[in-house]
């Protein structure tokens, strides 16, 4: 319940305060929320399964977005930051889209 | 492998970890030595190994922390890690609506910027188009002002005949006389039609449209036949004058125009109008509207008038010898 609170109220602050983002990082912004949302379904999962850590989450949620962020970066400076992009949306998003299904099978038992 | 086996053990007494490491153990363990499909295990370790094994790892540090007695500290440092973790998730949010809300705000500022720059443009040309006026007026007021000074002495009188016969000469004031009407127009098919289908046609488009290369042909053609003043659209061409092509608009006298083009020239029409059907690029023009089907008509004129340009803005050039 307080995680997707908190997430209700980023989204608020975010779409509300609509701040200016350095046109440096704003290629940035999306791969650092599709590796975060990974790190959020690897938590929710784990959750279900009843081996949550904060501690793994909390490192995992850094680590993903840092790394996402940097697999990018390194792509921008060799001129294939488009396609290193696209990879490590299809990457995480399989990640996310079995997480979902295992967290699916949790709740609906099916 | 010995370390998955002794994992196993620890692992007996916890059943939902159990159910989560058990496919890890079974890909990994006994099938390793007869894999088909080894080139795919990245694939395969992708969509299987999706969570992340250190929540499996921690679970089994923990299962086997229970047993030790140093749960008090962990627990104080777990609470601050979970105000961490709720932090990182409003942070999460956060940039998710700082993302939408960007897209959102480039895809409008990239409709806003079109509609800014047409307004721009539109008023501009009126701007440009009063500065025209005004110019007119003022030319008038000169010209008015002029004669009435001249008009006092006989030396006044022979200064505006001259400053008249140097004028005309010039082009910059009106004449009337006779001469020809040369028409060039875009191809049928070509013209004003729906904007789209230019871009889908692409290049095609052009052979059938009028380029500044074939108004300056004709143009030069008409001086070429004896033309003496000539005039294009209504601007009057003077040795100032650039025909020339900007985009898919011809600009003459770095003033747009649109087909069809209308190229009045004063001489004699019995001369000019043969000589320059028959000069090479009358020929020219008719072998493009036979190829491309642009529209060319020439016809004679008993009389027309053609107005004067502007005043040549010679800022740099002085007649010999009056050099300062």
């Amino acid at each position: 319940m307080i995680p997707a609170i908190a997430l209700a109220i980023g989204v608020a602050l975010g779409l509300f305060f609509e701040p200016t983002v350095p046109a440096a990082l704003q290629p940035y912004l999306p791969i650092a929320v599709v590796a975060a949302l990974d790190a959020v379904f690897g938590a929710v999962r784990a959750q279900l399964d009843g081996i949550f850590d904060d501690r793994v989450f909390v490192v995992s949620f850094v680590s993903n977005v840092v790394v996402a962020g940097l697999v990018v970066f390194l792509g921008d400076q060799l001129g294939v930051g488009g396609q290193l992009s696209t990879g490590v949306v299809v990457v995480l998003g399989i990640r996310i889209f079995s997480n979902a299904a295992a967290i699916r099978r949790h709740v609906f038992r099916a | 492998m010995g370390p998955g086996g002794r994992e196993r053990e620890q692992l007996t007494p916890h059943p939902a970890l159990l159910r989560q490491d058990e496919p890890v153990t079974a890909t990994t363990e006994p099938q390793t030595p007869r894999r088909v499909d080894g080139s795919m295990s990245l694939l395969v370790d992708m969509m299987t190994n999706t969570l992340d094994e250190s929540y499996a790892d921690a679970a089994r540090r923990r299962a086997g922390d229970v047993t030790s007695p140093v749960v008090g500290s962990s627990g104080r440092t777990s609470a601050r890690r979970r105000i961490v973790a709720v932090l990182l998730l409003v942070a999460l949010g956060a940039v998710t609506g700082i993302a939408a809300a960007q897209v959102k705000r480039r895809e409008a500022s990239l409709g806003g910027l079109r509609a800014q720059l047409v307004a721009d443009v539109q008023r501009r040309t009126g701007a440009t188009d009063a500065l025209a006026e005004q110019t007119a007026q003022l030319r008038e007021e000169v010209a008015r002002r002029q004669d009435a000074g001249l008009s006092a002495g006989a030396a006044g009188l022979a200064a505006a005949r001259q400053l008249a016969a140097l004028e005309l000469a010039a082009g910059v004031g009106a004449v009337t006389g006779p001469g020809v009407v040369v028409r060039l127009d875009d191809a049928p098919a070509a013209g004003p039609q729906d904007p789209g289908e230019d871009a889908v046609r692409g290049g095609a488009v052009d052979e059938g449209r009028v380029l500044d290369r074939d108004l300056q042909d004709a143009v030069n053609g008409l001086w070429a036949a004896g033309a003496e003043a000539i005039s294009v659209n209504g601007l009057r061409l003077t040795t100032q004058t650039a025909i020339r092509s900007a985009g898919e608009a011809i600009l003459v006298d770095y003033r747009p125009l649109s087909p069809p083009y209308v190229v009045r020239a004063i001489g004699n029409p019995q001369v000019l109008q043969p000589s320059f059907v028959e000069g090479a690029s009358g020929r020219r023009l008719a072998t493009y509207t036979s190829l491309y089907g642009l529209r060319l008509q020439v016809e004679r004129t008993d009389s027309q008038t053609l107005a004067g340009s502007g005043s040549p803005s010679l800022r740099l050039a002085r007649p010999d010898g009056a050099a300062s």
